[in-house]
C-alpha cells in the first residue's frame, strides 16, 4: 500500500488519524480483487489495455480495436458480467 | 447576459470551468435550447472537456498550439482518430450477509482491529481470503 498507489485511501485515512473499519477494508479488498481479475481477463482478449480512471467501484479502460466490432465487446462484457460481479458496464 | 436579445452568434470561452455539476447541467440545457432546439443563435464554445463538447456540439474542431488539426461531427472524429474502445464498468458492492461472513472469517484468520497498514499488508500477503476471489 502506498500513498499514491493501491490502497491510497487507507494510507490517507491513517495519516488523518482515522481508523480503517473492517467493513471498508473487506469491501475494498473484494472490489479491487474482482476489478483487477476482470481487467486481467479483458487484457488477454485485446493487444492493448490501458486503465484511464479508477475510483471507488468503477473503472474506465481503453482497449485496442484489433478489428473487433463493438458487438464483440458487448458480447465479451456480457459473458464476464456475472462471474466478476459487474453491476453495470 | 451574452444571450439577451438572441444574438445570431455567441462565443463562450470555457463556460463550465469551476462550475458545480448541477449548474453545469443547467447551463448545458440553456445552450442546447438556444442553439439546437430554438435555433435562434449559433454558439461557439471553447472547452477542454470532451464530455461537454460531445454533449453540446454538432460539430467540433480540435486545436493544437493554435492550429486546427481536425473538424467535423463527433462521430467522424471518433471514427477517424479513435484508437480503441472505451469500457466503463462498476463492481457490485458485497451483499451485507456475505460481507459480515467475510468479516468473521478475516477475524478468525488473524486480522484484528484496529486495523493498521502493516496488519493489512501482512494479511494480504498471506492471501487470507481466497473465498472472495
Amino acid at each position: 500500500m502506498t500513498a499514491d498507489g493501491i490502497g491510497a485511501e487507507f494510507v490517507d485515512q491513517k495519516k488523518k488519524g482515522l481508523e480503517i473499519s473492517m467493513e471498508d477494508f473487506i469491501t475494498w479488498y473484494f472490489t479491487e480483487t474482482k476489478g483487477n481479475m476482470l481487467i486481467d481477463k479483458i487484457s488477454k482478449k485485446f493487444t492493448n489495455t490501458d486503465i484511464l480512471e479508477h475510483y471507488g467501484f468503477s473503472w474506465k479502460l481503453v482497449v485496442s480495436r484489433d478489428h473487433h466490432s463493438i458487438g464483440y465487446l458487448f458480447g465479451e462484457m456480457e459473458s464476464l458480467q456475472k462471474e466478476f460481479n459487474v453491476a453495470e458496464y | 447576459m451574452a444571450m439577451v436579445g438572441n444574438p445570431p452568434l455567441i462565443f463562450l470561452d470555457e463556460p463550465s470551468t469551476g462550475v458545480d455539476p448541477q449548474a453545469k447541467r443547467f447551463m448545458w440545457n440553456i445552450v442546447s435550447k438556444i442553439s439546437t432546439q430554438k435555433k435562434k443563435s449559433s454558439v461557439i464554445i471553447t472547452t477542454h472537456s470532451m464530455e461537454e463538447a460531445e454533449a453540446l456540439c454538432t460539430k467540433m474542431g480540435i486545436m493544437v498550439k493554435g492550429q486546427f488539426k481536425c473538424f467535423g461531427p463527433s462521430s467522424h472524429i471518433k471514427d477517424k482518430f479513435g484508437t480503441g474502445y472505451e469500457i466503463e464498468f462498476k463492481i457490485m458492492p458485497l451483499k451485507d450477509e456475505f460481507l459480515q461472513y467475510q468479516i468473521t472469517l478475516a477475524r478468525q484468520k488473524g486480522l484484528t482491529e484496529p486495523l493498521s497498514l502493516q496488519g493489512i499488508e501482512d494479511f494480504l500477503q498471506k492471501g487470507a481470503l481466497p473465498e472472495l476471489c
